[in-house]
């Protein structure tokens, strides 16, 4: 089962992302900041990563430059998630980019086609 | 590192890019932040008196409106307006009451204007960045705005004497923050736009003098920062600075701006400076060289 490491610090969107992942046949875990995020990464291996941008302490766009710099782990694929206006400039290198309310119909296209 | 934070704004969606970095900075640092609007006398013989208290508070409504979601988190911030020349008004403000920082966007152009054409890529924050006497920050694409913190920080150097300014505001920077430092230099690849390229021996011979010459200028001044990197590559100085910089995950360029002409409101910024400015996916700060006495 591919798995889906969620990462955002809003607790509704994290449960609501792995519900809705879960139900479409996918494994989660969950991380609320960067720090928790890296330390998850390090430990385990992940499919896909869903990104939030502002979270409290460093910013989603530090964790992917921290994931970017990591030989093997640079590849794990990286979809934005976020509030922010502009998101999708934020992470050239990101696979997608979803601005909050997405929808998820959407969503599951992109990690079908990215999981394929 | 930064106590007081100037955020100067045409409050319209060209600065959003800068407002964000100006409250992010600001919240981290528990800096100060004056909301600096200037609304610009359109015929030059207008009066001072002609927008009254009234308006002026009307405007800083508008404002705090604009800005309500960045508002809403906890900080210091001030808002002011006032009427005039918005490069002068700017200025005027640096010099009363000595930011540590100025912040702005590229009010006019924004990424489009990538041309030399001084009227089309906003002439306000070139006078600025040339004349002011506190680091600016300059914030134009809104890829530069999801900016976290400060911990990789790009200093090109053309090794000029401004260009030591900015190396030891970079330095402090690097110290208080702790942040990644790369010193980089690109060398050109000919003399002059309109010459031969060299041949690549030559172009290499000149980067290994060139990172020699690196190494030796700012080596020993390294003290205190752990980690640092000092780079030398080959091509268009504003092309290598921006891939540079993206590829190191840089959250800031630090450059030296050295006018010849500081006041002037028609010279343009230097080109590579100004190109960066436009082009940079994170924010850009300027350092002038110091006022003369």
């Amino acid at each position: 089962m591919k798995k889906i490491l969620i990462i955002d610090d809003d607790p509704v969107i994290r449960k609501y992302l792995a519900s809705l992942l879960n139900d479409n046949g996918y494994a989660t875990d969950v991380a609320q900041n960067a720090r928790e995020a890296m330390d998850l990464v390090s430990a385990e291996s992940f499919d896909l990563i869903t990104l939030d941008l502002d979270m409290p302490g460093e910013w989603g766009t530090r964790f992917f430059s921290k994931l970017a710099q990591d030989k093997v782990k640079k590849n794990i694929p990286v979809i934005v998630i976020s509030g922010m206006s502009g998101n999708e400039y934020a992470i050239p290198k990101a696979v997608a980019s979803l601005t909050k309310p997405f929808d998820q119909k959407e969503l599951l296209k992109i990690v079908r086609d990215v999981l394929k | 590192m930064f106590k007081k934070i100037l955020f100067a704004t045409s409050t319209t969606n060209a600065c959003d890019p800068a407002a964000r970095v100006a409250f992010n900075i600001s919240t981290l640092y528990k800096a100060w932040l004056k909301i600096f609007h200037v609304i610009e006398k359109k015929d030059p013989g207008e009066a001072l008196a002609d927008v009254d208290e009234k308006s002026i508070l009307e405007v800083n409504e508008i404002i705090k409106t604009y800005y309500a979601e960045h508002l809403s988190k906890p900080g210091n911030h001030e808002i002011k307006t006032i009427l005039g020349d918005p490069c002068g008004r700017i200025l005027e403000e640096i010099q009363r009451n000595k930011p540590d920082l100025l912040v702005m966007g590229v009010s006019a152009g924004g990424e489009k204007s990538l041309g030399n054409d001084i009227e089309t890529a906003g002439s306000t924050f070139q006078t600025v960045v040339k004349a002011s006497q506190c680091p600016v920050l300059i914030v134009n694409r809104a890829a530069a705005s999801f900016w976290g913190a400060i911990s990789n920080v790009v200093f090109a150097t053309d090794f000029s004497k401004t260009s030591d300014q900015a190396f030891d505001f970079a330095c402090r920077l690097a110290k208080k923050t702790g942040c990644e430092l790369h010193i980089f230099h690109a060398q050109n690849t000919s003399l002059t736009p309109e010459s031969q390229v060299f041949d690549q021996n030559a172009i290499e011979a000149r980067i290994r003098e060139k990172l020699r010459f690196s190494r030796k200028k700012y080596g020993s001044k390294m003290e205190g920062i752990e980690n640092y990197a000092i780079e030398v590559w080959e091509g268009t100085a504003y092309i290598e600075i921006v891939k540079y910089a993206r590829e190191n995950y840089a959250d800031l360029i630090i450059m030296a701006q050295d006018s010849q002409n500081p006041g002037s409101q028609t010279d343009e910024l230097g080109s590579t400076v100004k190109q960066v400015i436009l082009r940079a996916g994170c924010p850009v700060l300027c350092i002038n060289k110091p006022k003369r006495p």
